[in-house]
């Protein structure tokens, strides 16, 4: 399936659940401001080619919120998305820790892998919502740069685990 | 996504971009040693400054390779070499002697066999070594 | 109530024999059977079960940081590295291998550590050591080292600097094995102080890149057992100065391998010595499934090196326990937090243990 197809079809599923849950999560508010651009052609679509080199669409596609999003490929934790924060930050008065675990994740949308920095964020109780246990490329403890089993809470004031965030930090060149 | 870097053997400079080498350090070091290289000392060691001329005294060279945070990395010898370089023009540019030579694969291949059982040992001894070197240049 | 009523209660009450007024008294536990076990709970309270009955025997109170603990049953004592900050989730922190009393649960001493214990929840981050006096922690930050205590006399012995190592098993000659990144096994011997006095390396036996051995070990009546992500089994001794590692058997067959099994879960490998039997959670999951829960449980012949019997689960299992006793029952922590008990000969299920902590981890025995 060529990336047209793949976002021709989630188009369709998008906008039908788009309308339902428009009230419920901001975060699909937010992402789907984004997408006005690309709905407001949206019937004539299947008659253009999409370009990737010209598309004003989104960067990226999909919940947040869940499991399955593209940059939680490698996460092992609660996201911070359903506590209080983003994707990029720490709920309020959580502290970010500036060691943190790297992985690579495949973006469908753009077809490129990029690189994931998994920080937790620190100092509060765990918020324990959401919790995610991907395992991407994840080694045991005796890789520790390499391994999500361990608490990334380091170079912080307290250890006390509260969410984990996923901050791209670039493509992965290949 | 492995990262392939293609080492010229005849070159001493990688015939990669810095992007990639960045990109590589990103991945396998940075998460500890920060994206500037500071990391957290004294827990986690800064890669910044210094290692231009610890990699001057005896030993010091082999150190950088066979420091388990380096030799464990999952890289080949030949990325392993690349990093290790990026590290030292990229963070260590005002303490590297001009007539620095680039790390090659061999060298990190030979140094990499030899594993380091008691890392805090060397650096110790190492270090007195470095101290002696600074004080006499 | 009609008068006849009360004159009725009156005289009977007078006849019959009264409840003698109480005092409030403390249960103390009784000395472990080979069917209890601890479930750790993820921030710190340990419960207690005997899965032979499925009654709750008491609660370790545990600082959020501690994941498992060593015991001591002869001495009746709990050894626990634990860390704490001074306003709950924040303030000031201090680090302690606390001494626990195996009959009141209670703590009765503790000795300050370096304020490095590693957060992971694994049973082999802590060790007693052969020689029953000193207890290994094992510390990252993120560098790793191990902190050694003197649990006799209660004194901090030593730390010693493992880069590029981790995990603690015990080996004799107060010994201790750990997994290190580049593939093989290092070996560290302590002397009478807790101060290293050996330090040696394995040959490499294992690929990170192509299949790491997990770092979950399980501990033999010759020393230590191993599984790698793709089911291999090394079998780990030490003579001397020697770390004898044996050539791999398969837990999976060309055919598991094609239907995609796979050893996973958490705690998803138990063993049982005297029938030694290996216990493993494995799922059809396919690549990056080590860390999903197990849809059955296999179990092995480890002499044999052969399958033997297969348990199918309702509820897709985290992690397992097996008793040592002669009636072995296995203990798997289900996707629903319970824990379903199986009699091992029939693979039946026995009971189910309800109501063990809002988020049950490690299942360790005595």
């Amino acid at each position: 399936m060529n990336i047209t197809e793949r976002m021709l079809g989630w188009l369709d599923d998008t906008v039908a659940h788009s309308s339902r849950n428009l009230a419920r999560r901001s975060s699909r508010r937010r992402f789907l401001g984004r997408l006005g651009a690309v709905l407001v052609g949206a019937s004539t679509l299947p008659l253009l080619p999409v370009s990737r080199a010209n598309a004003e669409g989104p960067k990226e596609l999909g919940d947040p919120q869940s499991c399955d999003y593209w940059r939680y490929c490698a996460l092992g934790g609660t996201l911070c998305t359903c506590c209080g924060g983003s994707v990029t930050t720490c709920p309020p008065g959580a502290e970010p820790s500036p060691i943190s675990w790297i992985g690579t994740c495949h973006n469908p949308v753009d077809d490129k892998d990029y690189l994931i920095s998994y920080n937790d964020c620190c100092g509060k109780a765990t918020c324990n919502r959401c919790f995610c246990h991907r395992s991407e490329r994840d080694l045991p403890v005796y890789s520790p740069a390499k391994a999500n089993d361990i608490l990334w809470c380091f170079g912080t004031e307290s250890r006390s685990y509260h969410c984990t965030v996923a901050i791209v930090l670039g493509e992965a060149t290949t | 996504m492995r990262v392939r870097l293609w080492l010229s053997a005849l070159l001493l400079v990688p015939a990669v971009s810095l992007a990639d080498n960045r990109a590589t350090y990103l991945l396998h070091c940075g998460g500890c040693h920060l994206m500037d290289g500071s990391g957290t000392p004294p827990e986690v060691p800064s890669l910044r400054d210094e290692l231009g001329r610890i990699i001057q005294v005896e030993g010091g060279r082999d150190y950088l390779v066979r420091v388990p945070g380096a030799s464990q990395a999952p890289v080949t010898d030949a990325e392993l070499a690349d990093i290790i370089n990026w590290i030292l023009t990229e963070f260590n540019a005002d303490t590297l002697a001009p007539d620095f030579g680039s790390f090659t694969a061999e060298e990190v291949k030979n140094a990499r066999a030899h594993t380091l059982a008691d890392p805090l040992k060397h650096r110790e001894a190492l270090w007195q070594r470095y101290r002696t070197h600074v004080k006499e240049n | 109530m009609r008068r006849s009523g009360w004159l009725l209660l009156l005289v009977a009450s007078t006849s019959m024999a009264n409840i003698e007024p109480e005092t409030i008294g403390t249960s103390t536990m009784a000395k472990p059977a080979s069917t209890w076990l601890m479930v750790h709970g993820a921030l710190g309270p340990a419960y207690v079960f005997d899965t032979a009955t499925g009654d709750m025997q008491g609660l370790l109170s545990l600082s959020r940081f501690t994941p498992a603990v060593e015991t001591r049953v002869d001495a009746g004592e709990l050894y626990a590295a634990e860390s704490f900050y001074s306003r709950g989730p924040r303030g000031e922190r201090t680090d302690l291998l606390t001494i626990y009393d195996m009959t009141t649960l209670a703590p009765v001493g503790e000795v300050e550590l370096p304020q490095k214990i590693a957060a992971l929840g694994f049973l082999q981050y802590i060790e007693l050591l052969d020689d029953q006096r000193h207890v290994a922690v094992y510390n990252m930050t993120p560098a790793a080292s191990v902190s050694l205590v003197d649990v006799e006399d209660r004194e901090f012995a030593s730390e010693i600097s493992t880069p590029g190592c981790a995990l603690i098993m015990g080996t004799a000659n107060r010994g201790f094995l750990q997994i290190c990144g580049d593939g093989s096994l290092q070996l560290i011997r302590v002397d009478a102080n807790g101060d290293e006095s050996q330090r040696v390396r394995s040959r490499k036996f294992f690929s990170i890149e192509d299949d790491p051995v997990f770092d979950k070990p399980v501990q033999t009546p010759e020393g230590w057992l191993l599984t790698s992500y793709q089911g291999q089994v090394f079998d780990v001794t030490v003579d001397g100065d020697d770390i004898n590692i044996s050539e791999p058997w398969s837990l999976l067959t060309d055919d598991d391998k094609t239907d995609s099994w796979s050893p996973g879960g958490g705690q998803f490998i138990a063993y049982h010595e005297s029938q030694d039997l290996l216990f493993v959670l494995v799922n059809a999951d396919g690549e990056f499934s080590h860390d999903s829960a197990g849809s059955e449980v296999w179990i092995f012949d480890r002499s044999a090196e052969r399958r033997i019997g297969r348990l199918s689960l309702e509820h897709p299992g985290t992690n397992l326990f097996v008793s040592q006793n002669d009636a072995p029952l296995l203990t798997v922590t289900g996707d629903d937090m319970q824990l379903y008990v199986f009699d091992v000969e029939t693979l039946t299920l026995v009971r189910t243990i309800s109501e063990v902590g809002w988020a049950p981890g490690l299942l360790q025995g005595f």
